[in-house]
């Protein structure tokens, strides 16, 4: 499509008829500032596009404001009219002239209008030299003409780059400001971990340096402790002696008290001062002349022996006058023994005083005496002892008599009458057992002949062989209930029909035996039966034969009839007889014991009463020897003694007087020998005179006794005296050498202190004290510089820098920095090879309109900035840049006014070739856009833009002379423009709205 | 000659701490691992004690340096002490890392029986001192070695080995490499035959960390690797060698354990694409490590290999190591987690995208320029990092090995190629 021709109205200055038969080529349309020329710009975009161009900074058109535009496409004539100053539809003619109107219609018939879009049209085919400002129009259109560059899955090159870039700084970042990037910060923990380990000398000669260094420290330590342990001691020493020195004074003050002391007692011991004498002096008082210092050992032996003497002498004192008292009593006691045995002499029946006066008793009359007394204890035990056995017999003789009387027995015939019961019982018992015997021999024949009986009327008669059996069977039966009954009865204790019922039972029992047992030759026996009869017969007679006899014979039982039961009967009955006949005999026997002890008794009593009075008579005559010896040893008195023991006593209370008599003289002469004794110690003690002893009896002498007591207790008192103050001033000295001794440490170091602290005052000891205290300080401040030093050597052995420590922090940190570092070169060598694909890509695959752009520009700056590059920014800007000859990218804001305008003109150029090359012509108009360029450049941008109308209808706007003339030089049509004044009043418009 | 036992060791480099730890380690496991690497003397006195040795050797580097710290010798002359107590003599020598220039400043038992310093120089009539040990009167071993006497010792010096015909039973002792150097320095570089030919019974050597049994027939040559494994390059269990020598002369060799601690290497291998059953992986090739090695404590490097979407989710390994680090806490296993690496790329054909015009098309045609060309590689990364890599930080490009550097390449595009599918995704 080309322009042919323009009108406006109310339009800037134009009204009318701007331009008519416009060239297919370039036309360079010149006039004067206000001559129009924007005005014919902004009129032809808007006939073209309507009032679409927002961005139009003021509307050069006028109330009314319209314009025609006739162009030529494809060799029709289409004429546009539109309203410019409201919004109204456009008016299209055709070539036909049929006429259309609105957008569509006109889109319809020039579909490059449709083709771009309004604000292209604008920046690219009409501007003027303000709107090179901006680089590049950023339309829809344009921006896919201009900036479609390569991108990574949905991130643009800019955004990888950035990402990549923004990793690697995270990463590594070696300025300063940077945010903790973590491989800057590990290398950097890491060479300060080298520094610290190429500081930290851990070898084995850095070890050994120590140690050596070690060794001379200990060693210096070691003689500045012995330094200090001479200076300690010195200070103790020193600090000791000052401690001593108050009691060195105390013991000093004690031992003269104690030297007084015994000076009072004894002469005063060589070598003891006193400490009074130095206190007379006026010196001080432990000058070497004023106070000798207090030998302990002397002064407390002295003092000690002192004491010991003292103490001794008291209890030689208390000992004396304990003897005294002792002897007090004893005298007292003498004087009431004396007055005793007086009181005794009185008192004797057959021995009077003068009978014994002075003479011992004689130890043989005495041995006599007491045998005497025996025999007479002895006769008179015998006599009571005949007495009682005599009066015992009496009593038994007494029971006797009565027991016979009693049996009915006469004193007179007992014997005989003993005699004939006897025989009269043996009588008895011999028939009865005779009758017994009878009487179960009888048994045994009826039993016999019961047999016979049986056997022969068997024989006689059907073998009737039960009925023995039978009979068997009762009598054990019989036997057996004779057995119950007996036990029956014996548990009772009813024994006599108890021993009855027993022998029934017994009896049954044996005839029960004896008939089984007798069976079997009876059996045998009936084999032969007649001649068995007979000799039953025979038998039985016999049997009978013999019984007669028997039963006449018996005498104590009579039997009427020769049958088993009577004979039975019979034998209990002689049983029970020979029972009684037994108790019968028992009472004989006793009647006869009886009788032989009344016979005892009575020869008893005869025994006795004879031993008696033979006694009796021995007493007597003893009796009678006692006296004839009491007369012979002087007894007297009437009547004679009965009793020896009254004599023996007698006598021995006798000798007992006289015993007594002979210790009160010993006692006496004791007394008189202590009191020898007490005169003798009292003179070796040189006290007074001992008192002389003359006194004879006790009286006097307790009389002298109580003297002398006297005057010991008054010696005693004063001696004790004496023995508490020497105690006392022993004990203050003793006290305060103790503790002396004891605060020195012992018995010689005081006595060394004490050597030392003679003639020492207190001031010189402290001087010295505080020297050695100095002297101490100052080893001990170099003492514990040394031991600090130890054992901060000793603490450097001990901890030793382990190299492992540093050598495992320094791999954790290596490992740390090697992975940080492969993790940086991962993103770094990313970058560079994204960097380099993507420089390739861009510089292969940039925009046709954006290298054409690149092309020009390289034409009109003469190659210096040969190409442009749009780039993506990480937030998706696009943005362009220009790249000179040694492929710098300049940012073109960078660049001169000029460069930038030749820049965007350029590109504007490369895009209307690209639209012309998707076959969109429209008419190009520019407004003066050479202005800024130098001449070379705009002449060879004139030159190109001269080839370019060759295929595109330009028309160049301009008030340059200058570029009119380049324009008549190159026969370009040159149209002039004059300044033409607004008319005063619109014209009527030519070209009705739709709405019109 | 009367049977009996020698335990050997070797490389014990006490005092030198462990690698491939940081301060996050926390406090218990620290504590682990200093106990771990500075109790391994004792643990290794305790085995010989137990096992009541007749003789320990030891093949160099006692010492991570020459100037050990003083802590370090006192607890070389603890051990000492204790095997004199126990009459156990130690024949040592010192290797590289500790070479003999100075005696030990505080003097070891008479029964430490330190081999003397080979010469500087060259020297073909040297011969290698050896101590005889009389363990019966029917026993007299042969020791033989040298310690280094400076820390660089390249020329073999196998020759100098010479066997005594008197002696009952020979061990050699020596410090260096021997046949591949693993990594090593080849210090005293030689090979099994040229061992071989000198007579000895045992060749007990040191110097190569990793445990291995060279030779099993006489001479018995073997490498009882560090007792104690101190980084990740040092994975699997650790110890000492014992020698049961019979009465003919047969060596039996066991291989005792003295780690306490032992670092893993733990690879696991995207098999789905989902986070979830690489969590399953994971934890289920970390809980077969604890049972491989009961009564150890394990410090793991896990590491993660593959393709898959999954590497957007392990984008940032720290956030994935620290849920992982729980995980393993949770369940009380002895196991430390010292670093995870995602090498996990995200699916991508590099060679459609090779050529693509797109940016990512670009990037991968730059990347596969570098990884194909090393050494512009390396110029790239001394351009780069020229920053953080240099002298002052002990960090050099120089010291990067080609894998290393490849393997930073390929990290730096994962990291992007990540982003790319990342963002693509989203």
């Amino acid at each position: 499509m080309k322009l042919r021709r323009l009108e406006l109205y109310q339009v800037g200055p134009h009204n009318g008829l701007v331009l008519e038969n416009v060239g297919d080529g370039l036309t360079v349309v010149c006039g004067p500032n206000e001559a129009g020329k924007s005005s014919l710009l902004a009129g032809l975009r808007g006939v073209l596009f309507g009032l679409v161009v927002s961005a139009e900074p003021k509307p050069a058109w006028r109330q009314g404001a319209h314009g025609v535009a006739v162009v030529v496409r494809d060799g029709e004539i289409w004429r546009i009219e539109r309203s410019l100053d409201r919004r109204r539809r456009p008016l299209v003619q055709g070539p036909d002239g049929r006429r259309l109107s609105g957008e569509d219609a006109l889109r319809r018939a020039l579909p490059e209008l449709g083709l771009v879009e309004d604000v292209a049209y604008q920046s690219v085919f009409t501007f003027q030299l303000a709107d090179l400002v901006a680089l590049a129009p950023d339309q829809g259109q344009i921006r896919d003409q201009l900036f479609t560059v390569g991108r990574l899955g949905l991130r643009s090159a800019a955004a990888v780059e950035d990402e990549l870039a923004r990793r690697t700084k995270a990463l590594f970042n070696p300025d300063p400001r940077a945010r903790r990037p973590r491989l800057t910060q590990c290398l950097q923990e890491w060479r300060e971990l080298m520094e610290a380990r190429s500081r930290a000398d851990d070898s084995a000669s850095a070890y050994q340096a120590v140690q050596a260094e070690l060794e001379r420290r200990r060693a210096a330590l070691a003689e500045v402790a012995e330094k200090r342990a001479v200076e300690t001691e010195r200070c103790q020493r020193q600090r000791w002696l000052l401690g001593l020195y108050p009691l060195f004074l105390a013991n000093v003050r004690a031992a003269a008290r104690l030297q007084a002391v015994l000076s009072g007692i004894q002469p005063r011991p060589e070598g003891l001062g006193s400490p009074a004498d130095g206190t007379q002096t006026g010196g001080h008082p432990t000058s070497a002349n004023g106070v000798a210092a207090p030998d302990g050992a002397d002064l407390g032996t002295v003092a000690q022996a002192a004491l010991e003497r003292l103490r001794a002498w008291a209890a030689a004192a208390a000992e004396w006058s304990w003897r005294l008292q002792q002897l007090e009593d004893l005298l007292a006691r003498v004087s009431e023994e004396t007055a005793a045995a007086a009181a005794t002499a009185t008192t004797f029946t057959w021995f009077q005083e003068p009978a014994l006066a002075g003479l011992p008793v004689p130890t043989h009359d005495l041995v006599a005496l007491e045998a005497l007394v025996q025999e007479e204890d002895r006769l008179l035990q015998q006599l009571e002892a005949n007495q009682r056995a005599w009066q015992e017999a009496q009593v038994v003789q007494a029971d006797r008599r009565k027991q016979l009387l009693e049996r009915g027995f006469v004193e007179a015939d007992a014997v005989q009458e003993l005699a004939r019961r006897q025989a009269e019982a043996q009588r008895r018992l011999a028939e009865l057992t005779a009758d017994a015997e009878r009487v179960q021999v009888m048994l045994a024949k009826v039993r016999e002949r019961t047999a016979l009986e049986r056997e022969r009327a068997a024989l006689a008669q059907a073998p009737r062989r039960r009925r023995p059996v039978a009979r068997r069977g009762v009598l054990w039966l019989a036997g057996g209930l004779a057995l119950a009954a007996a036990v029956a009865v014996g548990l009772r204790q009813e024994w006599t029909p108890a021993g009855s019922a027993l022998l029934a039972a017994l009896l049954a029992l044996w005839v029960a035996a004896r008939a089984g047992a007798g069976r079997a030759p009876a059996d045998r026996e009936q084999a032969e039966p007649g001649a068995r009869l007979a000799e039953l017969d025979e038998r039985l007679a016999r049997v009978e034969a013999d019984l007669e006899p028997l039963a006449a014979r018996l005498v104590h039982v009579d039997v009427e009839r020769l049958e088993e039961p009577l004979l039975l009967d019979a034998g209990a009955a002689v049983a029970a007889k020979l029972r009684q006949q037994e108790q019968v005999m028992q009472q004989a026997a006793s009647n006869e014991q009886l009788v032989r002890a009344w016979q005892a008794a009575c020869a008893q009593v005869q025994r006795m009463d004879e031993a008696r009075r033979a006694a009796r008579a021995a007493l007597v005559a003893h009796r009678r020897a006692l006296a004839d010896w009491c007369r012979e040893h002087g007894g007297a008195g009437d009547p004679p003694p009965q009793r020896a023991r009254q004599v023996l006593e007698e006598f021995r209370r006798w000798a007992e007087l006289w015993e007594r008599r002979q210790a009160s003289a010993r006692n006496l002469d004791e007394a008189r020998k202590t009191l020898a004794e007490l005169a003798a110690w009292w003179s070796a003690r040189g006290l007074a005179d001992p008192p002389p002893v003359h006194a004879e009896d006790a009286s006097s002498l307790r009389s002298h006794v109580n003297r002398a007591q006297a005057r010991l207790n008054a010696w005693r008192r004063q001696q004790e005296d004496k023995l508490r103050e020497l105690e006392e001033a022993l004990l203050n000295w003793r006290r305060a050498h103790a503790e002396a001794v004891g605060r020195a440490g012992g018995e010689e170091d005081w006595v060394a202190a004490s050597a030392q602290l003679r003639g020492e005052t207190e001031e010189s000891i402290r001087a010295r004290l505080d020297d050695a205290l100095e002297t101490v300080g100052r080893l001990t401040e170099r003492h514990d510089d040394l031991v600090k030093q130890m054992g901060e050597l000793e603490a450097r052995l001990r901890d030793w820098p382990s190299g492992t420590d540093l050598e495992w922090q320094v791999a954790a940190l290596s490992e740390q920095k090697d992975l940080l570092a492969k993790q940086w070169a991962v993103y770094r060598l990313a970058q560079a090879l994204f960097k380099e694909a993507a420089a390739r890509h861009e510089a292969l695959r940039q925009p046709r309109a954006l290298r054409w752009a690149g092309e020009i520009l390289a034409r009109a700056t003469d190659g210096r900035y040969p190409q442009l590059r749009v780039e993506e920014s990480a937030d998706g800007q696009r943005r362009l840049f220009v790249v000179d000859a040694q492929g710098q990218r300049w940012d073109p804001v960078a660049l001169s006014r000029g460069t930038r305008e030749l820049t965007a003109f350029a590109i504007r150029l490369a895009l209307i070739a690209d639209y012309r090359e998707r076959g969109v012509h429209l008419p190009v108009v520019w407004d003066d856009p050479l202005v800024n360029l130098d001449p070379l450049r705009r002449s060879r941008l004139l030159r190109l833009i001269l080839e370019v109308s060759e295929q595109q209808q330009i028309l160049y706007l301009t008030c340059h002379p200058s570029v009119v003339e380049w324009a008549r030089q190159q026969g370009v049509d040159v149209r002039m423009m004059s300044s033409l004044p607004l008319p005063a009043a619109p014209r009527p418009a030519v070209a009705a709205g739709p709405d019109r | 000659m009367r049977s009996f036992r020698i335990l050997h060791t070797a490389d014990v480099h006490l005092g030198s701490p462990m690698a491939g730890w940081t301060q996050q380690l926390p406090e218990a496991w620290r504590q682990r691992i200093r106990k771990a690497a500075d109790g391994v003397w004792q643990r290794i006195v305790d085995l010989a004690l137990a096992e009541q040795v007749d003789v320990v050797t030891i093949a160099g580097d006692l010492f991570d340096r020459s100037d050990a710290p003083m802590a370090v010798h006192f607890e070389w002359l603890r051990g000492f002490e204790r095997l004199a107590a126990a009459n156990i003599p130690v024949v040592l020598c010192h290797g590289n890392h500790d070479p003999l220039v100075s005696p030990p400043p505080v003097p070891w038992p008479d029964l430490v029986h330190v081999l003397p310093a080979a010469p500087v120089l060259p020297d073909a009539s040297y011969v290698a001192p050896s101590v005889y040990l009389s363990l019966a009167p029917d026993t007299r071993i042969q020791v033989s070695g040298f310690s280094y006497p400076a820390r660089a010792l390249t020329p073999s010096l196998a020759y100098a080995f010479v066997r005594d015909p008197d002696a009952d039973f020979a061990v050699a002792l020596y410090h260096g490499a021997v046949g591949s150097a693993h990594g090593h320095a080849a210090y005293c570089a030689t090979s099994e035959a040229e061992l071989a030919q000198r007579g000895f019974d045992v060749w007990a050597l040191g110097h190569i960390h990793q445990p291995q049994v060279l030779r099993g027939q006489r001479p018995l040559i073997v490498y009882p690797g560090n007792p104690q494994g101190r980084g990740l390059q040092e994975t699997g269990p650790r110890g000492c060698i014992l020698l049961d020598v019979s009465a003919q002369g047969a060596v039996q060799t066991r291989f005792c354990p003295t780690a306490d601690l032992v670092w893993m290497e733990c690879e696991v291998r995207i098999e789905e694409d989902s986070l979830a059953s690489l969590r399953r992986s994971v934890l289920e090739q970390l809980g077969a490590l604890c049972k491989r090695c009961p009564g150890h404590w394990l410090l793991v490097r896990v590491r993660l290999v593959g393709e898959g979407r999954v590497a957007a989710a392990l984008a940032d390994p720290a956030e994935v190591l620290e849920a992982l680090r729980q995980e393993v806490a949770a369940r009380a296993w002895p196991l430390w987690v010292v670093a995870l690496e995602s090498q996990v790329a995200p699916p991508l054909d590099l060679e459609t995208l090779a050529h693509s015009p797109e940016l990512l098309g670009e990037l991968v045609r730059v990347y596969r320029r570098y990884r194909e060309q090393p050494e512009a590689a390396r110029d790239l990364l001394r351009q780069e990092l020229a920053d953080v890599f240099h002298h002052g930080n002990e960090l050099s490009v120089d010291s990067l090995s080609d894998a290393e550097v490849a393997e930073l390449l390929a990290a730096a595009f994962r990291l992007l190629a990540t982003w790319a599918v990342q963002e693509g995704a989203g």
